[in-house]
């Protein structure tokens, strides 16, 4: 009698359906290596897409915008506003970075790892490395360790990138959430060296152009700065793999007569 | 009862308080041997607790919750042996299972049923009942809980990694630790997700996966009261979602006795009632 209570002949009844939509099934080798088969297919690329920010309760307009990258780390991003000209002009070749802001007379340069925090002006904080590694381009090297979490909602499969440390203490660098619907990443999750979330990025609406799914809308956040931008990118707007004939296309020179200000150290 | 007698609307619930002081902080090894310091502390141990449980889930498509409550005792010895049995007053002993660490048994005098088998063999093994037609003391194994007491440490001598994880699973007051098991070819594989928490420094949660990589068993601690200078949680949650039910442990702190003498090895294995109906699980 005492067992009956506990058996579900003698429940109070709360129906529980499960979930009937069909889900995709894949190793955690077949999704490490077609992750890694993307990133590396893309040796170059050029995305036309307007590009969103938000800071804190402040969403700036939308603008139409240019995103260039080349393998192994380079990335140029430039903004154009109706009647205004160039907003902004950025590029890195992955260590350094160059930020030209024509409308303030401003042109900025440093390291892409030293970013001073600024919550009053969170977009001041912005790298362009931080879009760069969040654009699905960057492969998971062999030489980093990969496992599944599997704490998540099984519409998707997550994994985690951990760089091998010291003293059996490691390190999590990348959470890569993949959906189970077409085994594509949906999420993506950049940690700081203390685990952090540094980045948050999502991806959707993927297209494949020369047989390589790209995400046509991505978002990218930076909860400790205090911002997010969102990418919608032209779908006509995508080009992969044709050199860049300029070879000064991931440097920026200082416009004549702008205040040069290099951030520290 | 106030309430009820005045005619009053507003009725009062007790909720979880907020946990009072500051954060703390600590760095991962610092974290790891605390909590190994803690579970080696421990060789064997007696509780005795009030448990109740819920069984059911999509798979058998209803839940249950279990109405009473069951005075319940615990007895452990490292590094498997596990005792468990449960009364009820005026039905006496209503469950009684046990493992020497190789084998259980798991007597259900209710229902005239005795399991044994494997102590690693669960419900959800091909031989076992279907999940929909069994209580949720059929599913329980002793070694679930057993694993669950925060009484095994992390073997990094036996070549477990760690490492922070500040996740959607965390909050900024909680420090996330994974421990894993590192292969040669870089496909490593989760063993368990302890969750700490910054204001005492010491386990709120942890997730046990099974060899699938998949979550085993979920379990929370609460309560903590510090015997011989060990802290036991006295509120401990075990869910089991593979096997749908959850178990809530009520620890009775004065019911707690840390490495008490040695008992008996009889004390770890049971025989099957005459009369009961002998289950056997490989």
């Amino acid at each position: 009698m005492t067992l009956a209570l506990f058996s579900t002949a003698c429940g109070s009844g709360a129906s529980v359906a499960p979930p009937t939509a069909p889900l995709q099934s894949a190793s955690l080798d077949q999704l490490v290596s077609a992750f890694n088969q993307r990133a590396d297919a893309i040796h170059t690329m050029s995305l036309k897409l307007t590009l969103t920010a938000t800071s804190g309760k402040k969403k700036y307009p939308g603008v139409n915008s240019f995103l260039l990258t080349e393998s192994p780390a380079s990335i140029r991003i430039w903004g154009t506003f109706t009647l205004v000209g160039r907003l902004f002009d950025m590029a890195s070749d992955g260590e350094n970075f160059e930020l030209s802001l024509p409308t303030r007379n401003q042109f900025i340069v440093g390291k892409n790892n030293v970013i001073p925090p600024d919550p009053e002006h969170p977009l001041n904080t912005l790298r362009p490395q931080v879009i760069r590694n969040a654009l699905l381009i960057n492969p998971i090297s062999s030489s980093l360790h990969v496992a599944f979490d599997p704490d998540e909602d099984p519409d998707t499969y997550d994994v985690l990138v951990l760089a091998p440390g010291h003293n059996q203490v490691d390190t999590l660098l990348r959470r890569i959430t993949f959906s189970r619907y077409d085994l594509l990443p949906s999420r993506q999750v950049i940690y700081d060296g203390d685990g952090i979330h540094a980045t948050r990025a999502t991806y959707g609406q993927y297209l494949t152009v020369a047989g390589i799914a790209v995400p046509l809308a991505m978002t990218i956040e930076r909860p400790v700065e205090g911002y997010t931008l969102r990418l919608q990118v032209n779908s006509k707007g995508v080009v992969l793999n044709r050199p860049f004939p300029d070879p000064n296309t991931f440097t920026l020179s200082q416009p004549p007569g702008s205040t040069l200000t290099r951030l520290a150290p | 009862m106030v309430c009820a007698a005045s005619g009053c609307v507003v009725s009062r619930q007790r909720v979880a308080r907020l946990p009072q002081g500051q954060l703390q902080t600590a760095t991962l090894p610092q974290l790891v041997t605390a909590f190994n310091y803690e579970a080696n502390a421990v060789q064997s141990m007696r509780l005795k607790l009030d448990l109740a449980g819920t069984s059911g889930g999509p798979r058998s498509g209803t839940v249950s919750k279990l109405n009473w409550t069951i005075t319940t005792f615990l007895l452990i010895e490292k590094p498997g042996r596990v005792r468990l049995f449960g009364e009820v007053t005026l039905l006496g002993r209503v469950f009684d299972m046990a493992s020497d660490g190789t084998e259980f048994e798991v007597n259900l005098p209710e229902s005239n049923k005795f399991f044994e088998g494997s102590a690693q063999a669960t419900s959800s093994q091909s031989n076992s009942p279907p999940a929909s037609t069994v209580s949720s003391l059929e599913r329980i194994r002793p070694s679930v809980i057993l694993d669950a007491m925060l009484i095994n440490p992390i073997q990094t001598a036996s070549g477990q990694h760690v490492m922070f994880i500040n996740d959607r699973a965390e909050t900024a007051a909680e420090y996330g630790v994974l421990v894993y098991q590192p292969s040669p070819d870089g496909y490593d594989r989760l063993l368990r997700r302890i969750v700490f928490s910054r204001y005492n420094l010491l386990p709120a949660r942890q997730v046990i996966y099974d060899t699938d990589g998949l979550p085993a068993t979920q379990a929370t601690y609460a309560g903590y009261t510090f015997v011989q200078g060990v802290p036991v949680p006295t509120h401990i949650t075990i869910a089991r979602p593979e096997e749908e039910f959850s178990l809530d442990l009520k620890v009775q702190p004065e019911g707690i006795v840390l490495n008490p003498a040695a008992m008996p090895a009889t004390t770890w294995r049971l025989d099957p009632p005459a009369n009961a109906t002998v289950v056997t699980l490989h």
